[in-house]
């Protein structure tokens, strides 16, 4: 090594040094020096030459204007205002400012230890075993919905499912070795020891591409083809009611996600504890499912599930993989805090909430009341052809038990609705209250009408599935002579009518109900969409009653005594309330964002803000 | 100054905006390199000093503050490491500066789009 160059060098950074504050000097120096060395070295064909030097000092410039860029950027607050130029005092003071994002979380203090990089087995090892206890516990989870280990074969499934992600951790950690990526540990002292232990290193799980990401939609698509085949075609129904609809909608979340990330990317880890109960769910819904086809094989002839199932099980223990191995990478993420844009409000604006608030807080009693009585109307529409059916059955008895079934299911009905709404009355104003609400019924997301859509979808297919299958003739050439046999003419026609009307009505329904859906997309649709909600509820109100009256005549004529009676009322009861506080809380949204939409031709700023408030 | 001293200097002027330019794409540069995994001032000063980067050229006094300006605001962690025998500062991309990466990217992108389009417009392309 040549000392002369050298000593060009470090008289260089000497000068540097003086001009940098004390605290970051030595730190600033070693790093320059470094860089120095190298280059100098390089340029000077392995060794640090006078001109080599001399040519790397030359490059980076007066001391003084290099140790005043290091001062802007790693101690902004110490630069005198007079001796910076407009736009880099700007700069300075943003920095002071706005916390830099590392502050803006709490402190940390790495665990100490020599070594802070994590070796490519312990990570490898980690990650496995995490794969172990996360499929060990969705195995568990889905004694809930379909018990893995009946038969016992069933249990290779999330045997091959944590095999295949060890598999995939073993060629990944090679390939980081291969590619010498270095591992950095990260663990805290202000974490806890189950925090520490689920988060990985840093480098090690690359972020997944928009490719990726756009294959993973289409796996998910695929899917929920595969599913939605299994669900509309297949005979089992606990296979439909605990696996092929949940799954359907998981795959769906699945895929929205994806295209926030794609459309939206601000935060690719904003909604992580979302997609994380997702995956969690859909592997539990995915293997679940496995018991259901193996079951449905055995105990149903023609089963469409058997015959899907060499579709069907490979994806699960494929795509099931995949899944796994999301839950095992995004368990880190559940202690992971988005740094959200500061919230500024003028105080006009606080003003105006407060204003709001006020106003809201003082119509909330009358308003719950309002929602009560218009509930219990419908819930009393719903009750009466099946009260009127029971008297009229039992010969206007009023001493008849099936009367008195009607009567008892409408009081505990009333009862239970009071109930939900004592609870719901001191929850929106807790709402309103804390969490700045502004307006008192709570509003419809954009993820609720993406649901409801799909189960619309779904219902809409089986009910013109029944007419396009000659449903109507059915009713109308054989139905009607059966209920004539049996109730006589009036009845026949009256209940031939209510049958013939339920299927049309509760299509037009769910059609409403979908465009209904569409608009809540578009704000400037928002009162269209609560309109058509609103109509959509009262149609299925009907048509539900309608059918429901009709099916409850059938069954106690031909059985004398309908058994299911209480199983009955308690399915149907939630729906029947679900529905009516939908018609009455969109009848009373609508009505609000009317008097708003009215007062804002005054000019009025609080009213139009009102308005959009509730419409968005 | 007199109107008389100020001379017009249209160099002048592109310079500065060429030199304003690569300094504003520079931070984009310096993460894209660094997101693979890490790197030091070194190895970034290499990629960019290739022919095919020449137009990202700038001074290595531009390039490490800047490294440490990241650092500073949490898009960058730099840790001391002496493995390959040598002293060097390496530098990885943390959440919060992926997070920034991908919203530079998306703002690069929308620009370089809308500029594109304006000079179709102009016809000067």
């Amino acid at each position: 090594m040549n000392d002369e160059g050298e000593r060009v060098i470090e008289e260089y950074l000497l000068l540097v040094r003086e001009k940098l504050p004390d605290s970051i000097a030595d730190d600033v120096i070693s790093e320059l020096r470094s860089y120095m060395h190298e280059s100098a070295r390089d340029q000077g064909e392995g060794e640090i030459t006078v001109q080599s030097a001399k040519k790397v000092v030359a490059q980076f410039g007066a001391p003084g204007e290099v140790a005043d860029e290091y001062k802007y950027s790693m101690l902004p607050e110490t630069i005198p205002d007079e001796t910076v130029q407009p736009e880099i005092i700007r700069e300075s003071q943003e920095l002071v400012q706005h916390e830099p994002l590392q502050q803006a979380q709490p402190q940390l203090t790495p665990i100490s230890q020599e070594d802070p990089t994590v070796s490519y087995f312990s990570f490898f090892l980690t990650t496995s075993v995490q794969s172990w206890i996360w499929i060990l516990i969705a195995s568990m989870l889905t004694f809930v919905v379909g018990p893995l280990g009946e038969p016992l074969w069933t249990l290779l499934i999330p045997i091959c499912q944590a095999a295949l992600v060890t598999c995939v951790l073993f060629f990944h950690s090679n390939n980081l070795k291969w590619n010498k990526i270095i591992l950095w540990r990260r663990a805290y002292r202000e974490w806890s020891a189950l925090q520490n232990f689920v988060t990985l290193p840093e480098n090690s799980i690359p972020e997944a591409g928009i490719n990726v990401l756009r294959l993973d939609s289409l796996i998910s698509f695929i899917g929920i083809v595969l599913f939605l085949i299994a669900t509309l075609m297949g005979n089992s129904p606990f296979f439909i009611m605990f696996c092929g609809v949940p799954v359907c909608l998981l795959l769906g979340a699945r895929i929205y996600y994806r295209l926030v990330t794609f459309r939206d990317d601000k935060d690719p880890i904003r909604n992580s504890r979302k997609q994380f109960i997702i995956n969690l769910a859909l592997l539990v819904g995915l293997n679940a499912s496995v018991f259901w086809i193996s079951y449905s094989s055995m105990y149903y002839y023609w089963s469409i599930l058997s015959n899907l199932s060499p579709f069907l099980l490979p994806f699960i223990v494929g795509y099931g993989s995949v899944v796994l191995f999301n839950v095992v990478t995004g368990t880190q993420n559940l202690w992971w805090k988005t740094q959200d844009e500061p919230k500024t409000s003028s105080v006009r604006e606080k003003e105006i909430l407060r204003e709001d608030k006020a106003e809201l807080l003082a119509c909330l009693p009358n308003t719950m009341g309002r929602l009560y009585l218009k509930i219990i109307g419908w819930i009393v529409v719903f009750n009466l052809p099946q009260i009127y059916v029971s008297f009229d059955h039992s010969s206007f008895d009023f001493v008849s038990s099936e009367f008195y079934n009607w009567i008892s299911f409408l009081i505990v009905e009333i009862a239970v609705t009071g109930l939900l709404i004592v609870f719901y009355f001191p929850y929106r104003r807790f709402v309103i209250n804390r969490l700045d609400s502004r307006s008192i019924f709570g509003r419809r997301t954009r993820i609720e009408a993406t649901i409801d859509t799909l189960i619309c979808s779904i219902f809409l297919v089986m009910i013109l599935g029944f007419l396009l299958n000659n449903g109507i003739y059915n009713i109308v050439t054989y139905s009607i002579i059966d209920y004539q046999r049996h109730l006589g003419t009036r009845w026949s026609l009256i209940l031939a009518t209510m049958q013939i009307g339920a299927y049309p009505i509760g299509a037009i329904a769910l059609i409403t109900r979908i465009i209904g859906n569409i608009h809540e997309f578009r704000a400037v649709w928002k009162r269209r969409a609560i309109s058509l909600v609103e109509q959509s509820g009262v149609l299925l109100f009907l048509a539900i009653t309608a059918f429901a009256g009709v099916e409850y005549l059938r069954v106690i004529v031909y059985h004398h005594w309908f058994g299911g009676f209480i199983m009955m009322s308690a399915m149907i009861m939630p729906l029947i309330i679900f529905l009516a506080f939908q018609i009455g809380s969109s009848s009373l949204k609508g009505k609000m964002m009317k008097k708003h939409n009215h007062d804002k031709k005054g000019n009025s700023v609080k009213s139009r803000d009102v308005y959009s408030s509730i419409a968005n | 100054m007199t109107d008389e001293e100020v001379k017009p200097d249209p160099e002048r002027e592109y310079e500065h905006w060429s030199l304003e330019i690569r300094r504003g794409a520079l931070s984009l540069a310096i993460l894209a390199i660094i997101i693979e995994g890490e790197s030091y001032g070194y190895d970034i000063m290499k990629k960019l000093s290739r022919e095919a980067y020449e137009g990202l050229q700038v001074e290595p006094s531009t390039t490490y503050p800047l490294l440490r300006r990241l650092e500073k605001r949490g898009i960058l962690e730099g840790r001391w490491s002496d493995a390959s025998g040598k002293r060097r500062r390496l530098y990885y991309v943390t959440r919060d500066g992926r997070r920034i990466l991908r919203r530079m990217v998306k703002s690069w992108e929308g620009l370089n789009e809308q500029l594109n389009q304006l000079i179709m417009e102009a016809g000067l392309k």
